[in-house]
């Protein structure tokens, strides 16, 4: 599909990934994951097409995902790539910090889907479908 | 107990839809409940704390009330350091766990 957006999601929370991926599951957007720096280098670029947004969780359980943030903004090809962080409201230092490598939002857990998918919208310029417009 | 159709419907979701992040849950649980008892073995104390920063986080994007009252609070001992007996803490743990397990999986019969 022409329109169909690309989201690489960066998390090693299996937990966490099927969450993303149902609250995603009513969209037209095509979802990758990945739990480490290698995977993510792997599939940041799937049948040869950058992704148009990436959601990384800061808090990795073996990696630190500020590193991988500035692996990603030190490639010039992946430079511009659109990045969402998502983190604890109690890490907000994480936050300001990320914000020196031009991420495009954030997202606090716990995580709930109207916030995902308004936030993730607004980074891809589309509206969409929230659970509250969905019972309208 | 854990209301988990009320979780479903505020996820806007079908009941099958959301049998796989239950599954995620359950195993990624479990996973943790053995790294925990490993961690008590080593005493490591920082291992502990990261553990239960992750199973406090699920439990709390899944709304498992149970089991994140006891998560939270066993975690927030860990971080003043004032946690002790640490294998009844994950023994209080593992059986919240089995409960909520035992109504996720009637749910899905």
């Amino acid at each position: 599909m022409e329109n169909e957006k690309r989201i690489l999601i960066v998390e090693d929370s299996p937990t966490v990934i099927e969450q993303m991926k149902l609250f995603l599951s009513s969209t037209n957007i095509q979802v990758f994951n990945a739990g480490s720096e290698f995977g993510m280098l792997q599939s940041i670029e799937p049948y040869g097409q950058l992704v148009d947004l990436i959601i990384m969780d800061l808090t990795l359980k073996s990696e630190n995902g500020m590193d991988l943030i500035q692996t990603i903004r030190a490639n010039d090809k992946y430079s511009q790539i659109p990045i969402i962080i998502v983190t604890e409201h109690a890490k907000q230092d994480l936050v300001l910090q990320a914000k020196k490598f031009n991420v495009a939002s954030y997202i606090k857990k716990p995580i709930t889907k109207d916030n995902f998918l308004n936030r993730i919208g607004t980074v891809l310029g589309q509206e969409l479908l929230t659970s509250t417009q969905a019972n309208e | 107990m854990y209301n988990i159709q009320a979780f479903i419907d505020s996820m806007g979701v079908e009941k099958e839809d959301a049998k796989p992040l239950f599954d995620a849950y359950l195993e990624e649980m479990k996973d943790m409940l053995v790294q925990l008892h490993a961690a008590n073995e080593k005493s490591d104390i920082d291992q502990l704390t990261r553990i239960m920063h992750n199973v406090k986080g699920i439990n709390a994007n899944l709304m498992v009330e149970p089991l994140l009252q006891v998560a939270s609070q066993y975690y927030k001992d860990l971080q003043d350091q004032t946690a002790n007996d640490h294998a009844s803490q994950i023994t209080a743990l593992a059986n919240h766990y089995e409960e909520i397990a035992a109504v996720i999986q009637a749910f899905y019969q």
